[in-house]
């Protein structure tokens, strides 16, 4: 069966989603559903890299370079290493997945710094939520654009 | 020349043979990787940015009570062996002792040290704060580490993401920053030829293993690095818990394999452990591979109980001696690898004599100290 988002490739993965009380299947190819945050097992390579060089390519939105320190993903693909803190929230979109190829995971549950302040400024974790924001309503993940929404307001 | 005696044991504690396990599980390493909030990661510092780094860390370091008389080697300040002794006795990474190629140590890198504990300053990270002890005790190790670690995030503003945990330069070390490894001397596994099932189902576990000197290196002497792979969406607590799970069942697997052995081939196992210490005692040349086999032979021997004139405490130093950074500072001078043959092999033989000398120890229970290899 084709991928129902893009047309083109075979779905691996059945996804049925609940959107205003209405359910609907959707087909993905591996590529969509990684796109779409979605898991697939088959698609954990042995090397986490190659498949993000691979997932790159894919996010043209992200393409600019970090306001922080200008480092591109480009600088990110030579070096294998970030160049400073604020690519994290820059790249947040591409680094989701490869982490999930790393770590099995994207969400940090550890320890955390005494101050309760994040070390990010106010600004730049306002701009991230906002690429988030906009990247979920483009890739039609409703629930999570909620909670960025929710998260968004706290800074009005 | 560095005076390692500046550091309690010369930052050799970690050999004593003391902990749990401690006939199979060498040393357990714990590690935090932090950054500094303000500057950009390693990679892209200026000689200015690295100097501020180890300024803003040696003044917090200052105040700390763990670290209330650290010492200071500034690595871009040191000699090639010098660097070597340091990485030989674990205190600093490859990336920071630059053993070898013309790449010299960055400007203003660092080790920051006292007694087990140490902070790396400019490695790959502004900061790798770690802690090295004898035998297997991830637990422990990481108590220690995590109390320096606590004690400097109170002074130092660390990057840190809400959603991504302590940034790190590479995305591997994200989230907890937290690798804890420990250095397992695995021969049974290797003889069985089990291992390479093992270190499959390790990997399948989150788990990973490395070689002598870490990320990169080979295996010498069946000696393995087992450490967590994943350091995001786990609790330090669950991921030590997990790595402490997984070693306990290896450390049962290499058991198992022994008592195969003992079983099977009892005379094949015994004429091995033999003739390992047979070469270790007479030879008049080794090479730091064949030593560290050789080494290893023993160390079962001594293990299964079928060799007893060696203490695992000379075992442990001799493994840290024989390394080419030793054997120059002991000699005080430059060596090339016939030369490093020959002073390893007669300081092995000094060694195990003295220890074959050795009157029995009397209470059984009591440390077994064994002999100590000059030059430390």
């Amino acid at each position: 069966m084709r991928c129902s988002r893009c047309q083109q490739r075979d779905s691996v993965i059945q996804v049925h989603q609940i959107i205003n009380d209405q359910s609907a299947v959707v087909h993905l190819c591996q590529q969509c559903a990684l796109e779409q945050g979605i898991e697939v097992e088959a698609t954990l390579e042995s090397n986490p890299l190659t498949g993000f060089l691979a997932l790159l390519e894919q996010h043209p939105a992200t393409t600019g370079a970090c306001p922080g320190c200008g480092a591109t993903l480009e600088d990110y693909r030579s070096t294998g290493r970030l160049g400073c803190a604020r690519c994290y929230a820059t790249f947040a979109g591409p680094l989701r997945d490869l982490l999930r190829r790393i770590h099995g995971a994207a969400a940090h549950t550890g320890s955390r710094p005494p101050s309760a302040e994040d070390s990010l400024s106010a600004d730049a974790r306002r701009e991230d939520l906002q690429t988030q924001l906009r990247r979920a309503i483009e890739h039609e993940q409703f629930e999570r654009a909620a909670v960025l929404r929710d998260q968004l307001r706290q800074f009005e | 020349m560095i005076d390692l005696s500046l550091l309690r044991d010369g930052g050799l504690g970690w050999l004593e043979a003391s902990g749990p396990e401690s006939g199979m599980v060498l040393s357990t390493r714990v590690r935090i990787a932090r950054n500094l909030n303000q500057i950009g990661f390693t990679g892209r510092n200026s000689a200015e940015d690295r100097e501020q780094i180890l300024r803003t860390v040696t003044q917090a370091a200052r105040d700390v009570e763990p670290f209330r008389d650290a010492v200071l080697f500034r690595l871009d300040r040191l000699g090639l062996e010098d660097r070597m002794v340091l990485l030989e006795r674990y205190l600093i990474s490859r990336e920071l002792a630059c053993p070898e190629g013309p790449r010299a140590p960055r400007s203003a890198s660092a080790l920051l040290a006292q007694d087990r504990l140490g902070v790396m300053v400019n490695e790959e990270d502004h900061l790798r704060i770690q802690g090295v002890f004898s035998g297997f005790d991830p637990h422990g190790a990481y108590a220690a580490v995590e109390r320096l670690n606590d004690e400097l995030g109170q002074r130092l503003a660390f990057a840190f993401h809400p959603e991504f945990g302590y940034l790190t330069a590479c995305p591997t070390n994200v989230g907890t920053g937290l690798r804890a490894s420990v250095l397992i001397h695995l021969p049974g596994l290797v003889l069985t030829k089990e291992i390479p099932r093992v270190l499959q189902g390790l990997s399948q576990v989150g788990l990973t293993y490395r070689g002598w000197y870490g990320e990169g290196s080979d295996v010498i002497g069946n000696y393995f690095q087992l450490s967590n792979q994943t350091t995001l969406g786990r609790t330090e607590p669950e991921l030590l818990d997990h790595l402490a799970s997984v070693v306990r069942k290896v450390i049962g697997y290499e058991q198992e394999a022994r008592g195969i052995l003992l079983r099977d081939a009892p005379g094949v196992l015994e004429d091995k452990v033999w003739r390992a210490y047979g070469l270790l005692r007479y030879a008049r040349a080794l090479s730091f591979e064949e030593a560290m086999n050789l080494l290893s032979g023993v160390r079962l021997g001594v293990g299964l109980g079928l060799l007893s004139d060696v203490a695992m405490y000379t075992l442990n130093r001799l493994l840290v001696f024989v390394q080419p950074g030793h054997l120059a500072t002991a000699a005080g001078t430059t060596l090339d690898d016939p030369q490093l043959a020959v002073r390893r092999a007669s300081l092995v033989r000094r060694a195990l004599k003295r220890d074959s000398e050795r009157p029995p120890p009397a209470g059984g229970e009591s440390p077994d100290r064994g002999s100590q290899p000059e030059g430390g």
